[in-house]
């Protein structure tokens, strides 16, 4: 994928995450935009993971449309948003039918509206929409960049701790000069179950990571394992966090291995 | 509205509860949405010795803008609510199974977890368990062993013993699971297919480590003991029938068996195969397979003969599962076949809306209703809408 070569595509619509929640790694989307255009092709990104967390913008991408949901930005559940060139939104037709999205309409037939109410039937999440916008006017305030920055210090940080702790595999690439990985670690214990670490972190510590599949049960198949375990931090995480979260896994560790 | 329009006094300000707004606006003409804020003096609220957001009697205020003068008679009173507990899970509720039903082994068990306070303590509890369970062969480790909804990998394998007991063996990559598959099967192997189907799930409440246990770890608990007591059931059926060799499935009403175990006989007295509708409803309380995926017993074979006889059915599928309700307060009392499944594809159901063929079946199984049927799971079509 980060060759020089063109790859040969043969569809019209690609469709791509900007940032690997699992190995927490950042796809080039601007080569990738490149490419599909210049074989016709529109490409959607997913940037639920990235929009909270780093600069983007869609006109540098050039992206045809852009994904992200409230929950991950600091908003309320049961909202997202979708942005599109307005060329492509208005030579769409609506998908679903409701109040607010047409324009006339007959017996047997009717217009629509203009992008963006054709897209948007009916009664709308109000509240939801209200809470996204502030979270937005939240996170523009503090400045992505300036959360972008605190992030990779403390993903560094995570990393760095966590790798010192004996037994742990990390997945994903390591943090380096012109790798930069998101503020997780995806990671197993040797000889324990991850989900076995998670209910004891919960339990015991307070403190809250993820186990299982994490919604890539491909991934898992292709590296050979049947589950993991996913330490993830946001901007308001501190070092202090993670210092904590070491103490707790290495106590959790010995429980588990002191019963072998 | 009133924006802008209320007083002002001072810097005192007080955001009005959400029924106020909702009641202005259906006042007012405009659609648009609007946030406003209704500035009341601290005095005012102070002198009626109301905390704002429990009740909001507006009797004589002056200062009040005209628009509002309409709520002078409203009231807001908060309602009561249930008080929370702060330890929910720890005093079971009323319709828990008594201990003393459970297996002995299963009574030990809980009261020796009840009795360790410390949750750490009941992990390592736990895991003493697991690591005195035996361990179970790789090639008993199969799709058809393996506990659903459980994020570790579980297995469970049980076989009959010469004592017509069921015996259990176990296995998962969790310890912490695997503690908890040792439990059932410590507490249940050995013991007779009733008192193994006699135990309800909600038994894990009594062992205290709810608390100890996220949900999804609960549930892979209760499907493990789903598997277990499916298994016993299975077992149980099988070994009734002492390795007769059955007749072939009749393909007109049945659907295919999902369990490749069960083996299916023709009852005797009743007439060749299920299929036929048979005016004969002179059945002894035999348990006979069906072919449904499941087990009938004489309530399950009642239902599935009046549904014959009245719909002449192209397809009709009966299942109890009652097992899956074993909790609920509506099955106590009963020795099960209280729930079923019911899928019927009939020309009867033709014309009809859904509604109605619903009354219709419920109609044709009052007397079952009234003698302990608890509730049906309806899917009714007729032969076009399949």
């Amino acid at each position: 994928m980060l060759s020089e070569d063109q790859p040969h595509w043969n569809c019209h619509n690609y469709s791509w995450y900007l940032l690997n929640f699992f190995v927490a790694s950042v796809l080039p989307i601007d080569e990738i935009v490149l490419w599909a255009h210049d074989v016709g092709a529109k490409v959607l990104v997913d940037a639920c993971q990235s929009v909270p967390h780093m600069v983007v913008d869609v006109k540098d991408l050039d992206v045809d449309f852009l994904v992200a949901s409230s929950h991950k930005m600091c908003g309320p559940t049961g909202i997202g948003f979708l942005y599109g060139k307005s060329e492509l939104l208005s030579a769409m037709p609506p998908f679903l039918g409701g109040g607010e999205m047409i324009s006339d309409v007959f017996l047997d037939h009717s217009t629509y509206a203009d992008p963006p109410s054709r897209f948007e039937a009916g009664t709308p999440a109000i509240g939801e929409a209200i809470g996204l916008g502030a979270a937005i006017d939240y996170l523009s305030e503090i400045g992505m960049q300036k959360i972008h920055n605190y992030e990779v210090d403390l993903a560094n940080y995570l990393y760095e701790s966590l790798r010192s702790v004996h037994g742990v595999r990390i997945y994903g690439p390591a943090p380096s000069q012109t790798v930069q990985r998101a503020a997780l670690c995806s990671f197993n214990v040797d000889d324990i179950h991850p989900t076995d670490l998670a209910t004891f972190l919960d339990q015991q510590h307070g403190v809250a990571i993820r186990s299982g599949h994490h919604c890539a049960q491909p991934l898992h198949r292709y590296l050979g394992i049947s589950a993991s375990a996913r330490a993830s931090l946001y901007f308001y995480n501190t070092k202090e966090d993670v210092d904590d979260f070491i103490r707790a896994l290495k106590d959790t560790i010995n429980f588990f291995t002191s019963f072998k | 509205m009133a924006e802008g329009d209320g007083p002002t006094v001072g810097s005192n300000y007080l955001p009005l509860p959400v029924e106020v707004f909702s009641f202005i606006e259906s006042m007012s003409t405009s659609t648009s949405l609007r946030l406003f804020s209704i500035k009341f003096p601290q005095s005012l609220l102070h002198h009626h010795n109301h905390p704002i957001f429990k009740t909001l009697v507006l009797s004589t205020p002056p200062i009040i803008p005209s628009k509002l003068s309409l709520l002078k008679s409203i009231s807001f009173q908060k309602l009561a609510t249930k008080p929370v507990s702060s330890s929910q899970s720890s005093s079971p509720s009323v319709s828990l199974q008594p201990i003393e039903e459970l297996p002995p082994k299963l009574q030990e068990i809980v009261k020796l977890f009840q009795a360790v306070q410390q949750p750490k303590a009941k992990y390592e509890q736990l895991l003493f368990y697991g690591r005195n369970l035996k361990p179970l062969d790789s090639r008993f480790k199969t799709t058809e062993n393996k506990v659903q909804g459980c994020v570790s990998q579980v297995w469970v394998r049980a076989y009959i013993d010469s004592h017509k007991n069921v015996v259990f063996e176990a296995d998962s990559d969790s310890v912490l699971t695997k503690g908890l598959a040792a439990l059932l099967v410590q507490g249940l192997s050995g013991r007779s297919v009733q008192e193994i189907l006699r135990v309800s799930p909600d038994f894990v409440v009594l062992l205290g480590l709810q608390q100890s246990l996220t949900p999804s770890r609960n549930n892979g608990f209760l499907n493990m003991l789903k598997l277990m007591q499916k298994k016993a059931l299975q077992l149980y059926v099988e070994s009734e029938k002492g390795g007769e060799l059955g007749s072939e499935v009749s393909k007109e009403s049945e659907n295919p068996v999902e369990s490749s175990n069960l083996g299916l006989k023709s009852d005797d007295g009743i007439g060749d195969s299920k299929a036929n509708v048979s005016s004969e409803v002179g059945i002894d309380d035999m348990r006979s397979n069906t072919g449904d995926g499941g087990v009938l017993g004489s309530r399950g074979m009642r239902i599935k003969e009046r549904l014959e006889r009245e719909l002449k059915p192209i397809e009709l599928e009966v299942e109890d599962i009652s097992y899956q309700h074993a909790g609920h307060a509506g099955v106590r009392g009963s020795d099960g076949e209280t729930h079923f499944n019911v899928k019927v594809v009939s020309k009867e159901f033709e014309g009809k809306s859904l509604v109605k063929r619903h009354r219709l079946i419920y109609g044709l199984l009052q007397d079952e209703l009234q003698t302990g049927l608890h509730a049906l799971s309806i899917v009714a079509k007729t032969p076009s809408e399949v």
